[in-house]
């Protein structure tokens, strides 16, 4: 028998820092909701359904939609700012 | 760094299936010996960046490119081409993230274009879109091998295909020489005639099309339009990206009939406009979303392509009975955009433009 060296193809990289999940409370004040419509056919409308279906558990202020043009683009790093800036729950990701 | 295993020769093949690095066929194991042979004859060394994905953090460096493209065995002398299809690829107007991940199964269709098409071997010719040829089938698989094991793009994992279709295995389009009066396809896009292009097309299957009895090269052009214009295809309607291989008898009988490749593009974007009332006889409804807002034109109809040069026309295929095909993106424009990069000549290192 002989030995054989192989290389691995599989990308390879550090694992990541981890980061602390944000503490999980339930906000007495009046809350932002933003909903990532991704343009997938539905979206706004199932995720603003679900956002409506938390004001029964949250006091909520306002829900805001943010729509993309599609649903294969990222949100700009500086759109992911304001959102963020704004909003006290963020609502995205939507498949098919 | 990258990592390595030493183990018995004839575990080899077991291990790189078991640790889901192939395609469900076999692979060459990636020694280092035939790793660095890529690397060498493309004159790059391991840590050059091929380019990137940077919705995944995934970057696709020289060493990942050639241990994938030993894998799908390929020669060395194909390298260059591999290395030209992933950094098209990898354009961020080609959208990889997206492409390799839609439930849409989208193929990762090379089309290569100029004098490296006879110089490597490919085939261009019968059977051209089939199998056989080894320049063909290995570079278009090293590129999937690429999309599975950097970018992750796995069935049990970011791959999120609802049925996928062969062509993700490997998929391929060879430019025979067009006919007098009609340019390559690398020509067309910018570069010179010496020069060998990879375009990069994010694809459902090839859809062939069959027109045998009519030499009419209108009547010829009305059959590939109603092949665009078939309600069932995703895009129809919403403004993408096509490539259709124009075979050998098509080809002839458009080139001497006098039709120039820019007529032959303007012809099929317009009778490939379809009327919401053609899509629903298909049973499909108009999609209108922000990414698809589909309103007809002024002339009541919706765009196929959003204009001529969104029809790729590519000539390939050997005499039959009179074949081509039609290779439609596997969505809208909004989503994908081919990406072209001209091969590198041999240790000139990676291709720049």
């Amino acid at each position: 028998m002989s030995l054989i060296t192989i290389l691995s193809p599989e990308f390879e990289a550090d694992a990541p820092e981890l980061v602390p999940m944000a503490a999980r409370t339930v906000p007495t004040d009046p809350v932002t909701i933003t909903i990532i419509d991704n343009a997938k056919p539905k979206a706004k409308e199932l995720l603003g359904y679900i956002a409506e279906g938390l004001r029964d558990r949250l006091p909520v202020a306002d829900v805001v939609v943010h729509s993309k043009s599609a649903a294969g683009k990222p949100i700009d790093a500086d759109v992911a700012e304001m959102l963020a800036a704004r909003s006290h729950l963020v609502i995205s990701g939507l498949g098919d | 760094m990258t990592g390595s295993l030493s183990l018995e020769h004839g575990d080899a093949m077991e291990e790189m299936f078991e640790r889901g690095w192939t395609d469900g066929l076999p692979v060459v194991p990636p020694t280092p010996e035939l790793v660095q042979a890529m690397l060498d004859h493309a004159g790059v060394v391991a840590t050059d960046v091929v380019g990137t994905v940077p919705e995944r953090s995934r970057t696709v460096t020289a060493d990942k490119a050639a241990i994938n493209a030993v894998m799908a065995g390929c020669r060395p002398e194909y390298f260059p081409v591999v290395l030209a299809a992933l950094a098209a690829m990898l354009e961020p107007v080609f959208g990889a993230h997206t492409v390799v991940t839609s439930t849409g199964g989208a193929a990762l269709c090379v089309v290569v274009s100029g004098p490296l098409v006879d110089e490597l071997g490919f085939n261009s010719y019968r059977n051209a879109l089939g199998p056989g040829n080894r320049a063909n089938a290995t570079v278009g698989r090293a590129v999937r091998l690429v999309a599975m094991n950097v970018l992750g793009a796995r069935s049990d994992s970011l791959d999120g295909s609802s049925l996928g279709h062969p062509g993700k295995f490997t998929m391929l389009v060879a430019e025979e020489a067009p006919p007098e009066g009609w340019d390559p396809l690398g020509v067309e896009l910018g570069y010179e005639l010496e020069d060998t292009t990879v375009s990069m097309f994010a694809t459902e299957s090839p859809h062939q099309i069959a027109n045998h009895l009519n030499g009419d090269p209108e009547g010829i052009l009305l059959t590939f339009a109603a092949a665009m214009s078939n309600p069932a295809t995703y895009c129809v309607g919403k403004g993408h990206e096509a490539v259709i291989v124009v075979g050998y008898e098509h080809r002839r009988a458009l080139a001497e009939g006098g039709w120039t490749k820019p007529q032959v593009r303007e012809f099929l974007a317009e009778h490939s406009r379809v009327t919401p009332e053609q899509l629903a006889t298909g049973g499909v409804l108009l999609e209108n979303t922000k990414q698809n807002d589909m309103i007809p034109g002024p002339d009541g109809k919706l765009g196929t392509v959003t204009g001529p040069d969104d029809i790729h026309l590519v000539t390939a295929g050997s005499p039959g009975a009179g074949w081509s095909a039609y290779i439609p993106a596997w969505a809208p424009k909004v989503h994908s955009v081919s990406a072209t990069r001209k091969v590198a000549a041999p240790g000139n290192g990676l291709p720049l433009n």
